[in-house]
């Protein structure tokens, strides 16, 4: 095992043990829960894991055709994704949501999605596979793009 | 490769629409019309989500310049609308993955309308020269940009003989989950991959169907029992700049 690996093998241990042993920091950040009673894995695997698992995932998915969601992105989305007050999906990119809080507290800055959807297909306009649906779904994407609206104001 | 031994390809697997035909009747259909060494069981199994994508097929389109009329658009309204091509009202530099063309032959002054999108080509030029490897051919035919690894240099874009690429070159907010579309990134007709993958055709077939004038047939060119491989063994057809010798996935009639 290389000197790198045994670095990188030290500090996750020890996140994983400040992590496990210690109440919530003061300024550890506060995400709101997903769906369901548990994670597709155990909780402090995710925390450690996820982006290997979402690596692995995008290479099956983009060379292989593999369509399966268990550890697909689209699936943290949907999972985590919360609604507003009015009931819209607020992109789980924005401040304070899952993904962001957790990538701001780390200092780690999330790139999936700068080309990535934020918040499930039905966020933005029920289209496509919806027979007899497309006039009305391009009515509302045109709405959309030229309302100018950007999407964060629904985090508000 | 040339047409004809193209189509005469054994069959091998069926397309979506064929498959679940069979998955209904499997069990009452003789093996006689499938040849040797293949189980109609296994040929009527559709491709479950965790199972990988086989060289056994070749993705295609055939498209009818007859019927392809002038001044329809169904198709490339069914792609935008399918992948949020919304754009932003700047058509030199907004991304186009299916454009409608109008062909003049100039001997005789005959106009031809037809789409043109991504070739699908056996041998892509973008994948020559892509420098990172981004540019790629699915096993099963099927051109596409791995948009993780790509660096925007945007050679693809001027090695590709048929215009068909993008560029991003503004920040995107309303992607779709199944097409993720990123700034800096370069990016063409999918095929609608992620509908292939679930055995449905492309948005732009159905909307020809549709809404337009029923000109494309989607389906796998390896199948010889397939409707494309069987219009494409009894007319003639033709690829766009046959002179290069990519072996397109696209190819057209009536031009």
């Amino acid at each position: 095992m290389s000197a790198g690996r045994l670095i990188l093998l030290g500090v996750c241990m020890v996140t994983a043990l400040v992590s496990a042993n210690t109440p919530a920091a003061a300024d550890a950040p506060v995400f709101p829960r997903g769906k369901g009673e548990q994670c597709v894995e155990p909780t402090q695997i995710m925390r450690k894991n996820h982006m290997e698992f979402l690596v692995h995932q995008r290479d099956d998915t983009v060379y292989q055709g593999v369509r399966t969601t268990k550890h697909s992105l689209k699936n943290c989305v949907d999972c985590h994704v919360q609604k507003n007050s009015a009931g819209q999906f607020i992109p789980i990119d924005a401040p304070g949501q899952f993904c962001q809080s957790c990538h701001e507290f780390a200092s780690v800055k999330l790139d999936c999605f700068e080309c990535h959807a934020t918040m499930p297909d039905e966020g933005h306009a029920k289209l496509g596979n919806i027979p007899g649906n497309m006039e009305s779904g391009a009515a509302t994407l045109t709405a959309h793009a030229f309302s100018k609206k950007p999407f964060n104001d629904a985090a508000q | 490769m040339n047409l004809s031994s193209e189509s005469k390809q054994p069959a091998k697997q069926p397309d979506g629409q064929r498959r679940r035909l069979l998955a209904g009747v499997a069990g009452a259909v003789s093996l006689g019309s499938v040849g040797g060494g293949f189980s109609l069981i296994e040929l009527a199994l559709a491709k479950s989500e965790d199972e990988t994508i086989s060289s056994l097929n070749r993705w295609g389109l055939l498209i009818d310049t007859a019927k392809c009329a002038s001044g329809c658009d169904a198709c490339v309204k069914g792609c935008s609308t399918e992948h949020n091509l919304d754009g932003f009202d700047r058509p030199e530099t907004d991304a186009q993955w299916i454009r409608k063309l109008e062909v003049t032959d100039r001997q005789t002054g005959h106009v031809s309308s037809l789409p043109m999108l991504c070739q699908h080509c056996e041998d892509p030029p973008c994948v020559d020269v892509c420098p990172t490897g981004a540019s790629f051919r699915r096993e099963d035919g099927i051109v596409l940009v791995d948009k993780h690894i790509c660096i925007g240099c945007r050679y693809c874009v001027m090695a590709c003989p048929y215009k068909a690429r993008s560029f991003v070159h503004e920040s995107l907010h309303n992607q779709k989950s199944y097409s993720p579309r990123g700034k800096g990134t370069v990016e063409s007709c999918t095929l609608c991959v992620h509908r292939i993958d679930d055995d449905r055709t492309p948005a732009c077939v159905e909307s020809c169907n549709r809404d337009g004038n029923g000109a494309m047939v989607f389906g796998d060119l390896n199948d010889a029992d397939s409707q494309i491989a069987q219009t494409m063994r009894d007319t003639p057809s033709r690829q766009i700049r046959e002179d290069l010798g990519l072996n397109t996935g696209v190819r057209y009639q009536n031009l």
